[in-house]
């Protein structure tokens, strides 16, 4: 083995440009997680009533739906890496997992209307919309980011050195769930 | 173990993880003590997402540091919100 080959250079996986903007994402929502928090403080029993209004089960299978759509990326991601079939398969199953999210939340949202409760109904349910929409748009970009990948990786554009598009739209999508992973217990559970 | 051995067992935990924290905020009572519990809980899975999913272990020191400080720092100053 030669001297070089000792030398492990650590490298951000995908382009230096999707963690720049990953960055930015992480801070935006973080000031809106933060601001979520102070206003919870100044009025807790408006947040309490407004969670307890909320379906921990329907939270429970957002966070499970993300979790695993991100863990078939990254089955997909090991095998377009390897130069092995079934890229394109683990990626759909991260695609109905994706749909799945967005269906639970569709159903959350109707059950919440159809309740009465919409944006103005007081600070909680404007955060609650807010927060969770904000999110959902970047489940759904995430998605488009996915079909793309499918696309590409079915043309044959993707294998061990050429991975860098296909790390960057990963790395996007598991910022998704990391966003998710924040934001469930802060408005479902606590 | 292998990478792809290593993802299963991952995601396997976080599962857990995840309905385990959820049926403690759902049957217990919100004190400081669970809301740093839960807020743990959910910083344990963030480091799992951003070390094992998005491969941030073999990343440039700083930008791991950056991702891994997500969750704990929010969840810091959430808490903090708890104490008043």
């Amino acid at each position: 083995m030669t001297a070089q080959a000792d030398i492990q250079v650590k490298q951000l996986p995908g382009d230096f440009a999707i963690w720049l903007f990953i960055l930015a994402e992480l801070s935006v929502f973080a000031l809106f997680f933060i601001l979520y928090a102070i206003t919870r403080l100044r009025f807790p029993e408006m947040f309490a009533e407004g969670q307890a209004q909320l379906s921990v089960l329907a939270g429970v299978g957002n966070t499970l739906a993300l979790l695993t759509s991100s863990w078939f990326v990254v089955r997909a991601q090991q095998k377009v890496h390897a130069g092995r079939a079934g890229g394109n398969v683990f990626l759909l199953l991260a695609l109905m997992s994706a749909g799945a999210y967005l269906w639970i939340k569709s159903t959350e949202y109707q059950h919440s209307v159809a309740l009465g409760f919409d944006l103005s109904t007081n600070d909680f349910y404007f955060f609650y919309y807010g927060l969770t929409a904000f999110h959902m748009f970047h489940v759904i970009l995430g998605m488009l980011v996915l079909v793309l990948l499918m696309w590409q990786n079915g043309r044959g554009k993707y294998r061990s050195g050429r991975m860098n598009e296909f790390e960057s739209g990963a790395s996007y999508w598991h910022m998704v769930d990391l966003l998710w992973l924040v934001l469930f217990p802060l408005v479902y559970l606590l | 173990m292998s990478e792809a051995r290593l993802a299963d067992s991952i995601w396997i935990l976080l599962i857990l993880v995840t309905v385990a924290m959820a049926y403690f905020g759902e049957n217990g009572a919100v004190t400081f003590l669970a809301v740093v519990l839960i807020l743990s809980a959910s910083a344990v899975k963030a480091f799992c997402v951003v070390d094992y999913f998005m491969g941030l272990r073999k990343a440039p020191r700083m930008w791991r540091f950056l991702l891994l400080a997500y969750a704990p720092v929010i969840g810091v100053i959430v808490g903090v919100t708890y104490l008043f």
